[in-house]
């Protein structure tokens, strides 16, 4: 009992000095960026130390995120490159990796987080997030109207090469509206076409079609609905229309080990911008393969 | 009569090497006056030769300070417009109103062959590979200034014709 | 016979490889530099152009002028995306179609300033060989009546797209080749204070 007592004191007190040390970290970033100026700006400028420190300490864009996680520029925001002395040191990794955690995230407890810093610098280059490696995904829930009732639609998109570079493609939509066309019961005997129904030309085909209601029950077992063809028909038909987009997240399987998911973060503080906001340890691939099907919104 | 032969070998003798004397005197004067004029024959080629290197010098010295003058004149008649030219940049930037700007633009066009003159803007520089901004026109270099104030360039060059007028500009980021 | 086929196959190769690679030649760091500055300047000449646009001193006409400099700087079909705090769906407008919404704003004395702060992205490469990147920038804006009864204010975070392209042209008889940068699509959000 005292040893469990004396355990969770020194677990509270470790991550006690991390929160310190963390606040101090950007703290510092924040102070010592107000204290450098940048490039002189024409108009006129804000003078406001707090609020330019915040925005110094804010992952403004994806972009910055990968920088920092892999230790690829300096506070000020401009880059390192190879050769120079800090490039994706461990150091700077190890600062930048503390303070880009959602801090609001209870789910992700210090524990986790010190295996994943500790597991990333361990790995060195294998753990660099590379923009082109694949294994990462947006998903952007926005908002379209079908036949004029706004309704929620999710593009999953990725990063593909095309021609001279790169472009982001829609690898797959998942949209509630589209599910109650292919619910089917497939544990009952349900409605059937015969085995015998080939030596009749199959013309209890008439029979089946009928009531439209119980249709994908003639579908196979191993039918799945492609959200994205008829995502991509309902707009062609005109029935479906865009209207915005309402947030977007990122999923990384490039970690070896480890799945992470980012949002963006818009608050007062200096925990802001673009910030992991999930964090799973994959013990195994069957793993990664099962939460990747759960954030697909795949069922099979 | 012995002792007259005896003298008389005595004398030859002596006359013999007076003689070898006197040709070693002679030769060794000839050779002297040889040598002499050798002497004096390298020393006015000598004198010559210097003569000719002073000439030489004198002219390449000539040469040089006419070419400096040359290149002096030029400079002085580029940076004459070139220094006008800057001092317009900097009151365009400057002008506290819309009217004195455009007052100032329309005096600057007269420095230009024509107001569509290129203007070219060095943003970086490796070798001899010169990377450049859009190239645009001096009056719409001049509107930008106006309306931007930004008068961050630096003038590296500008061509003119032989009437003097501007018909490139090439300014450099700082 | 068999040498030779696998000599060509291996020119062949080294040929498509060299070919590829140009293509996707990667920009140096002191070219990237030089074309973040000008990126920056452009961005500066925009925050520029829209205090002269939103301030009320601004004449109809000198407003117009500006306005039409400020277009120049966009690439064709550049739209800004508006949200705020209270309406979180995005309102995206033609960028002409802003600069004149910014003009006939229902306030006596409008300041716009720009904090000095800005991050700028990697350059990608588009399908299409243009380089595209990502400048952000921060900007505050405080609009009041002359009765001083109404006043709003607000900080909105500025993504703006650039695109940069290398192109030629000729001048006095010779080819000159440049950057040309232009300005893009701009996500604006207001942030929270």
């Amino acid at each position: 009992m005292i040893q469990t007592t004396r355990k969770r004191k020194s677990i509270h007190r470790r991550a006690s000095t991390g929160r310190w040390w963390r606040a101090r970290f950007l703290y510092l970033l924040s102070a010592f960026i107000s204290a450098l100026g940048c490039l002189p700006a024409h108009g006129q400028i804000v003078n406001e130390m707090e609020d330019e420190s915040r925005f110094y300490a804010e992952s403004k864009q994806v972009n910055q995120f990968f920088r920092r996680f892999n230790g690829e520029e300096d506070e000020k925001g401009n880059r390192y490159y190879p050769g120079d002395k800090q490039y994706r040191s461990d150091r700077l990794r190890r600062q930048y990796l503390r303070i880009l955690f959602d801090e609001s995230n209870t789910g992700i407890n210090s524990t986790l987080k010190t295996d994943f810093v500790r597991d990333v610098l361990n790995n060195g280059e294998k753990s660099i997030l590379d923009f082109h490696g694949g294994n990462w995904c947006a998903e952007v829930h926005t908002t379209f109207t079908m036949n004029g009732k706004r309704e929620a639609v999710i593009l999953f998109m990725i990063l593909e090469k095309h021609h001279l570079g790169t472009r982001w493609v829609i690898q797959k939509v998942h949209a509630d509206m589209f599910e109650p066309y292919f619910r089917r019961d497939t544990v009952k005997v349900g409605q059937f076409l015969h085995p015998m129904s080939h030596e009749l030309d199959f013309m209890n085909l008439h029979k089946a079609f009928y009531n439209k209601d119980s249709i994908a029950q003639f579908a196979a077992k191993s039918f799945v609905p492609d959200h994205l063809s008829l995502f991509l028909y309902e707009i062609k038909k005109g029935n479906l229309r865009f209207q915005t987009v309402d947030e977007v997240k990122f999923h990384f399987f490039q970690i070896d080990g480890w799945y992470f998911g980012i949002s963006e973060f818009n608050r007062s503080g200096y925990n802001t911008g673009w910030l992991i906001s999930n964090i799973v340890k994959l013990n195994n691939p069957s793993e990664k393969d099962l939460l990747r099907k759960f954030l697909y919104y795949e069922t099979q | 009569m012995m002792n007259v032969i005896r003298n008389s070998s005595k004398v030859v003798m002596w006359l013999f090497v007076l003689m070898i004397c006197f040709t070693g005197c002679k030769s060794k004067k000839k050779a002297a006056e040889a040598a002499r004029a050798a002497e004096e024959r390298a020393r006015i080629e000598q004198e010559a030769n210097l003569r000719k290197q002073e000439e030489q010098r004198k002219k390449d010295a000539e040469e040089a300070a006419r070419r400096d003058e040359e290149a002096r004149q030029r400079e002085m008649l580029s940076n004459a417009p070139k220094a006008r030219l800057n001092q317009y940049f900097e009151s365009i930037a400057g002008s506290s109103n819309v009217a004195s700007a455009n007052s100032s633009i329309n005096e600057a066009l007269t420095l230009f062959a024509s107001p569509d003159a290129p203007v070219l803007i060095v943003i970086s520089e490796e070798g001899s590979q010169k990377d450049y901004d859009k190239p645009t026109t001096i009056r719409q270099y001049l509107n930008y200034l106006k309306d931007t104030k930004n008068n961050a360039n630096t003038i590296s060059n500008v061509q003119v014709d032989s009437s003097g007028k501007i018909t490139e500009v090439e300014l450099r980021k700082n | 016979m068999v040498k030779a086929s696998y000599i060509f196959t291996l020119l062949l190769s080294v040929c498509v490889l060299g070919s590829l690679s140009a293509q996707t030649a990667e920009i140096s760091p002191e070219r990237k530099r030089a074309i973040d500055s000008l990126a920056l300047e452009k961005v500066r000449d925009l925050s520029k152009y829209i205090s002269i646009i939103g301030n009320k001193q601004t004449a109809f006409s000198e407003a117009t002028r500006v306005m039409d400099r400020a277009e120049e700087l966009f690439a064709p079909e550049s739209e800004m995306g508006v949200s705020s705090l209270n309406r979180k769906e995005i309102s995206y407008y033609k960028v002409r179609q802003y600069f004149e919404r910014l003009m006939a704003l229902n306030y006596d004395r409008v300041t716009i300033s720009w904090y000095n702060i800005h991050y700028i992205s990697d350059l990608e490469r588009q399908p299409d060989g243009r380089y595209v990147g990502v400048v952000t920038i921060y900007q505050r804006f405080e609009g009041t009546t002359e009765d001083g009864l109404m006043k709003y204010k607000d900080t909105t975070k500025k993504d703006i797209t650039i695109y940069v392209e290398r192109k030629k042209t000729q001048i006095a008889g010779r080819i000159v080749e440049f950057w040309d940068v232009l300005l893009g699509d701009i996500r604006v959000t207001e942030t929270s204070s």
